[in-house]
Order: C-alpha cells, then structure tokens, then sequence
C-alpha cells in the first residue's frame, strides 16, 4: 500500500502549501521589503510607473493615462472596476497595489477615507475648488460633477405631460411609465436617499416615504443593469426614467435614443467624482504627480469636451461646451455628510419595505 | 481559508436578523427551493444529452458535443443579457410570438424563478452533461448485451445496469449543480426581479456596507452547501458500485427503427436549439452596429465595426492571449491535484478523509468575492499584484470541479487491479501509470476541460485579483456592458465561444492522441 501513501504525502503537501498560503501572512518577508518602501518614500524622484484605480469608462481614462504619460513620461497602468473598486482598495489597505482611486462617487470616498486608506496632500488647484467639492482635510477631491437627472422618451410623452417636479411622480397617470435602477446602483442610491433627504427637511420623513411608496406603485421594472434599462426606454417598454446626466447624453449621441432630460422645479442632485492618493502607494511621487495632473484645469475641460463630464475647477468651466455653461436644471440642496450616513438604512428598508417586490419584475 | 471566513466574526445579532426578518426567511427558502429546482431540471437534460450524444449514433456528433460545453464559457452577466434580448419584453422571441399570434400583451415574462431556472438550466446542465458522459463512455459493453441476452427489458436495463454505472457521476453533479446554482448573482439579479434568494441579500448588505450581516448570510449559503454535499456524499457511498473495466467499450448503438430515430431527432432537437438560441444571439448582436440595437427590436444594421476595435486596439487584444494562458495553468494545476486527492477520497481509509473532502470542496461552497478576498489576506505581502494570483485564484476555486470530475472515475475502479498489478510484480509508481492511470483519464480529460472553460469565464474573482498585466476577456467584456457598448460585449463573446469552440477540439484531439 506504499503507493497510496507517497500519494497521500504529496497531496498533503499541496494541500498544506495551498492552506498555508491562504492564511499565513508570510511575516519573514515584510521586514525586508518594508525598509526599502520607505527609502522610496523618502525620496523625491518621480517614479517611471503608477497604477491607478478607477470606475472611469475605458475610453477616458486611457486619454487621461496617455496625456500624462506624453507630459511626464511616467507609464500609467490602469484597472478599470465598477462596484468592486472600493471594496478591493479596502482588502488591499496592508499592501497596497494601486497609487490612485480615480472615480466613484464623494460617499465612497468620504467612507474610504474614516478607513484610512488615503493620503493627505495639497494639489496646487486644490485651493480653487469649492469647498463642497473636496474632503476638508485634503484627503481626496472632486475633479468632475455628475447630476443625477430626470429623462424621458420624446417620442412617447408629449411635452405637456411632463412632470414639473420629483412629487408628480406620485401622480396616477405616470403608472406603468417609470423604469428605474435598483438599490445597488450608486446613482440611484443618491437619488433616493436625496429625496427622502428633501421631505425629512421639508416636512417630514414620513411623507418621504409615502411618496416613495406612490412612486413605486407607478414604477414598472426596476433594473439591475444600465444598459438594460436605457434598452427599455429606447424600445418604449416605458418612457421616464432617471441617469446620470453622462450616460443620458452617452445615450443619446452614441447609441441614437430619442430621449431628453426634464427640468424639474427643486433640480437634480449632483454627486462629485473624487480623485485622492492611495496611503503608503508603491510609486507615492508619481501619484502626487498624476492626481496634480488629472485635477488641473487643461484635463478638466478636456473631459467636459471629449466626454460630457462636468469639471469642478472654475477655469475648466470657463472652456467647457456651451450647454454645460448655461445649464438649465436646478440643482437640487443635498447635505452630503447627513445623506453619507443615513443612505444605508435608509436604502436597506426600502429595499424590504417599500419597494413592491411583486412588481420589482424583469 | 476557513479561519477567515470566521474571522469575520459575525455576531449572533445579524443571525438573529437573518432567521426573524421575514424577508431575510423568505430569501433563505428561495434559495433552497431554486437550488434543488436547478438540480433536478438540470439533471434531467444534463444526463439525457449525454446519452443522446455519446449513447447513440448520429451525424455531427463530435461538433455537438464541442457546442454543448459552450454555455459554460461566457460569464453570467452576458448570458443573461442574451436571454433578455430573446426572452424579455421587447425580446426577439417574444416579440415574434407576440406578432404569430396577434398578442396586446407579451405571453410570458421572463422574470422570477421560472426567468432564473431557465438561465440555469441553461448554463449548468453541462455538469451532469460532462460527467455523465464520461460514465456512459465506461459502460461495459459485455454487460447490456448480457443482460439483453437474458431477455431484460429496455426499462430493467436503464433501472438496473445503466443507473448503477452513471449513479457517481449524477450524485457528483447533483453536489456541484447545487453548489453552483445557490451561489449564481447575475440571472436572481438581473431577472429574478421580486424572488429573493440569498445572494441578492448579500449584495444589498454589501452596497449598504453591513459587512457583518453579508459574513453572517454567506456562512448560512455555506451552510446550505455543505448539508447538501454531506448528504450527497453519504447516499454516494452507501451505493458505491464498482465494476470490471471497460474490456468492452460500448460502440454508439444505431437506432434502427426509423420512427424512434425521428422521435429522438425531434426531442434533442428542441433541447438544443435552446441552447443554440442564446449562442446565436450573441454571435448575430456581435455584428449589429454600435448605436441601433437600443432601440430596434430586430436587428438591420449589420456590419464588422465591433470587431475592427478589438482587433485594431492592442489593449483589448491582450486579454485573449492572458485568459487563456491563466486558464490553461489553472487547468493543469487543478488536475494535477485532483488525481491524488481524488484517490484518498475514495480509496483510501484515512481518519482525516473527513477533512481533506471538506477542504476540498471548501471552495465551491464560498461566494467567488470571500475566496478573492481571502485570497488577498492570505497572500498579501508576497504575490500580490504579481500576475500569477490570478491562475492560483481560478485553481483554488475550480479545484472541486476537477475533484468530482476525477473521483467519478475512481468510483468505478475497481481496487483489484492495482493490487493484481502488485502482485505480479510491478512497481508502485507503474501500476499507476499503467493501469491505473488510463482507467481514469476520462474523468482528468473532463476535468481539465470543465476548469478551462470555467476560467475562461471567471468574473467575479478577476475583478479582486487581475492587475493591468493579466486583464482578462470576461473584465473586458463585461466592461463594455457597462459603458452601453453591448455589441462590443457581444464580439468579445462571440470570439471567446469560438476560442472555446477550438480550444475543447484541440483538447480532444490530444486526448485520443495521448490515449
């Protein structure tokens, strides 16, 4: 029965191997590395290469990459992850990969940051900035603005029928018309909570979900994807719903929907894109330097012309297009922090108590 | 890895939110009623697919069974995206159905647990599919023919000679059909609309980030997994059957009368042009110009744009040649595990058996996010970032595949062939490569092929784990469903179905070659 044996040591070393590196730590190795990190830290040399995270489309950070290596011939290496990003800087904040977050919305950045995996720094356009478009110890910044708006088919609704505001939306007649995005959708998430935000101070959180409740009864699907619930309007499965402004203009000059954006009376919530260096990054120089460069005012307007996004530096305004300069909406008054820490709960219980599951079909 | 998954110390508040929040209870039974609903529906067309290919003669049989393993390859998400563009509202099919037949209003909605067992029946039908065909590629010849000798009935045949030999392949794919189906995200999330199941909770506690109750609901989805899996394994060994080995390999039978022919012709027909559908689907929306298909239902503009991006960007060539080279390595590794682990669990009597078949099948029974994460605790400071982290996480997580693919064959085997071997004076390491050793290669060849063609696939673990030097095809593709270039999403699709298409044939041709 030799052979079994030889067999079962084998597997017993690659099975040890296997466990052993799941959860050991390997602590020989770290007091090597460590010191020179920090011999790297010490010293002021732009690296030649970064890595950075980011929810960006492909297309635009690849143009934001390819300016910045062309300035400062620093390779830029990027990963590009939607709702895994914050979740994967988090489990890697004891060794960290990645240089810079690129993206995601001023929430997950206000949270990343009570978790201690940013840095702290002064970019030189930082002081420009509004207050409300930056962490107030410097700990990430926002670099582009992105309104959650109102949109509806043109081809279904006629401009009369339009609702004037948020509340119409309760109305009867809009019933089987509405097609949303679910509460894992961080854009809906905001929307939400920004208007259950709005009748807490208004009136009172009661009537907010009241009005939620109306709302979902005239809601038909909601959805797990964009790109289906954009599908459905354009096949006039339903003819209004709610985006960011972006993906609404990506819509409809790219993939030729016939939509338009409503104005709505108390306006539109606008999340801040954030940009902040990673603690502790491998290439910490080149990451000051990078977020340097894709907060300056000459990126901000490139991304306002080549990609609709709207810039939070005052002089990258100035050179944006023209609809973006004379916006029409209204902006909605969000308190961010309060929204911050209360969305959670908030979504979770509309998420089992309001939403009507039965109707939650697609 | 076990020590991480109870590190995250759920507190017994969240378990207390988790049994008295009806909600929460309603989820709990979803999950198990769809778990159990996959693997039977599964199981019916998993194991008569395998008979109709390997059982009986036919023409393009061997092109067949390369297309049936194809659903297995394309990530979740876009398979589900295929379905909705058949099934959903303004889905092909039902639009078509609608216009056939005069409807206001669409036949059927695909949505709910019908929506969500289509797509698994869809997709993991090929478990029951690769292992029961491996079994009926064993079965001894000189025994039906015996027993149609003795005059046995078609019926007592399939209940007592066909039943006992593919019994090992249906329990294992019954363990890993389950296991599979209670932790799927994308078709309970995207169609199963007001069905909770224990997933879409977890991603809910996730977005709102209760990380201690997502732990706690992942430690009772793990739960579920290993009560099946014991339970399972228990009935597996109380009707262990092992039998002489294929001295007789059974030659595809010809079905002579022409009636039963046409009948069976017309059954697998419909089955696989099921599975064809979603294919075809993705294939044919690979080729319709960027910007029309949001809004025309049946698609006219038809044209190759999508494919000169990939093909004239480097960056979106790239992902092919790093998937496949991952997958492969996976692949290897994970067989190269799975023949002696295999062995010891089921020849073997060891006290620690127990264990090693927990360990074993762990990593079927985590979420794919709790093995990356883990993954990255585990090997934080030392491969971290570097480009082998990836493999090694498809190879951890698809290890139980090849595990039950290999242990099917090893059921079988009977113990006196190694010790003849013995006896007669050969030495260990010869009995095995001579005798043992082919008895199980096909069980190895399909569980290298299931591991390939799952890594090929993988999303969910590439999205913790992939660094800019291995970005894989299933993170380019689905991406682009993200940034609203479905087309684009469908071409990579499309591309990685023919790659599998080649890739299964080229294993295939090895296999009879190294046989």
């Amino acid at each position: 029965m030799n052979i079994k044996k030889i067999i079962s040591l084998l597997l017993i070393g690659v099975m040890m191997l296997g466990v052993v590196g799941c959860t050991k730590e390997e602590p020989a190795k770290e007091p090597t590395e460590k010191p020179g990190e920090v011999i790297e830290e010490v010293s002021t040399e732009l690296e030649d290469k970064i890595l950075v995270y980011s929810t960006h489309s492909e297309d635009l950070i690849a143009m934001v990459a390819d300016a910045f290596e062309k300035e400062t011939g620093v390779t830029v290496e990027f990963i590009n992850l939607k709702g895994e990003l914050s979740e994967r800087v988090e489990a890697e904040k004891d060794n960290p990969q990645a240089d810079v977050m690129f993206g995601g919305a001023s929430n997950l950045f206000m949270d990343l940051k009570a978790k201690d995996v940013f840095e702290s720094f002064d970019p030189e356009w930082a002081g420009i900035l509004d207050p409300l478009f930056k962490d107030s110890d410097n700990y990430w910044f926002g670099t582009i603005k992105t309104p959650v708006a109102l949109f509806y088919n043109t081809e279904m609704v006629d401009t009369a029928d339009l609702p004037g505001d948020w509340s119409d939306l309760a109305n009867e007649k809009y019933k089987g018309q509405l097609v949303f995005r679910n509460a894992l959708s961080s854009s809906a998430r905001v929307m939400y909570s920004a208007l259950l935000q709005q009748y807490e101070r208004n009136s009172s959180l009661e009537e907010g979900w009241d009005f939620m409740k109306s709302m979902d009864k005239n809601t038909k699907q909601y959805f797990d994807s964009g790109s289906l619930m954009m599908q459905s309007i354009g096949r006039k499965e339903a003819s209004i719903s709610f985006s960011t402004l972006n993906d609404i203009l990506d819509n409809k000059l790219n993939n030729n929907l016939p939509i338009e954006i409503i104005n709505l009376k108390s306006g539109y919530p606008v999340i801040t894109d954030g940009i902040a260096v990673i603690k502790n990054s491998p290439h910490p120089v080149a990451a000051k330097t990078f977020v340097e460069f894709a907060g300056s005012a000459k990126i901000q307007s490139m991304l306002a012309n080549e990609f609709n996004r709207m810039p939070t530096h005052p002089d990258a305004y100035a050179q944006s297009p023209e609809w973006m300069r004379d916006v029409e909406f209204a902006i909605m008054d969000v308190d961010w922090i309060d929204l911050s820490a209360k969305q959670s709960e908030w979504m979770q219980k509309w998420d089992t108590e309001i939403k009507d599951t039965g109707k939650d079909v697609k | 890895m076990v020590s991480f998954q109870t590190d995250q110390g759920p507190s017994l508040i969240n378990y207390e939110y988790i049994f008295k929040t009806q909600g929460s209870l309603i989820a709990i039974r979803n999950t198990l009623i769809m778990g159990l609903l996959t693997v039977f529906i599964c199981g019916f067309i998993g194991t008569f697919l395998a008979f109709f290919v390997h059982y009986f003669d036919f023409p393009f049989k061997k092109i067949l069974d390369r297309i049936l393993l194809l659903p297995l390859v394309v990530p979740g998400l876009i398979i589900v995206f295929a379905f909705v563009q058949l099934y959903g509202e303004s889905g092909m099919v039902t639009k078509t159905l609608e216009a056939v037949f005069g409807l206001q209003k669409p036949l059927y909605s695909l949505s709910g647990l019908p929506g969500i067992l289509l797509v698994h029946a869809y997709t993991q039908y090929i478990y029951f599919y690769m292992n029961v065909s491996v079994a009926v590629k064993e079965l001894d010849k000189s025994v039906l023919e015996a027993s149609i000798n003795l005059g046995a009935s078609p019926f007592m045949i399939f209940k007592s000679v066909i039943i006992p030999y593919i019994r090992p392949a249906l329990i294992s794919s019954s363990i890993l059909t389950f296991m599979t189906s209670i932790g799927s995200f994308s078709a309970p999330n995207i169609i199963g609309g007001g069905y909770k199941v224990l997933t879409t909770q977890i991603l809910l506690a996730k977005a709102n980030l209760y990380m201690n109750l997502a732990a706690s609901q992942v430690v009772v989805l793990f739960l579920f997994a290993m009560t099946y899996m014991t339970i399972a394994r228990y009935y597996e060994r109380k009707v262990t059957f092992t039998s002489g080995v294929r001295e007789h390999v059974i030659e595809p039978v010809k079905i002579k009368s022409k009636a039963a022919n046409l009948l069976m012709v017309i059954v697998a027909l419909s089955v696989i042009i099921m599975i064809f559908l979603p294919i075809i689907t993705i294939i044919i929306l690979s080729f319709v110009k960027p910007g029309t298909w949001m809004i025309d239902i049946y698609p006219k503009d038809f044209g190759l744009e999508n494919y000169i991006i990939i093909f004239t960007n480097a960056r979106s060539l790239a992902p092919f040649l790093n998937s496949i080279k991952m997958s492969l390595m996976a692949a290897l590794l994970a067989v190269s595990v799975a023949v002696p682990a295999a062995y010891i669990t089921t020849k073997t009597q060891t006290r620690l058996k127990p264990v090693f078949e927990s360990l074993l099948m762990l990593p079927f029974a985590l979420p794919a996010s709790a093995i990356a994460i883990n993954m990255i605790n585990g090997f934080s400071s030392l491969l971290l970032g570097k480009w082998i982290m990836l493999p090694l996480a498809y190879f951890i997580s698809m290890l139980p595949m090849a595990v039950r693919s290999v242990t099917i064959s090893y059921a079988r085997l009977k113990d006196d062939y190694g010790e003849a071997s013995t006896n007669l004076g050969a030495g260990k390491v010869r009995t095995f490569l001579k005798i043992i050793f082919p008895l199980i290669a096909p069980g190895i060849w399909s569980g290298l092929l299931l591991v390939f063609i799952r890594s090929l696939g993988e999303y969910t673990i590439s999205t913790f784990l992939y660094t800019a030097g291995n970005r894989p095809i299933s993170i380019a593709m689905v991406n682009s469903i993200f940034e609203f270039e479905i087309g684009l999403a469908m071409a990579y699709g499309a591309l990685v179905l023919l790659l599998t298409f080649i890739g299964s044939g080229v294993l295939k041709k090895l296999q009879v070659y190294v046989e």
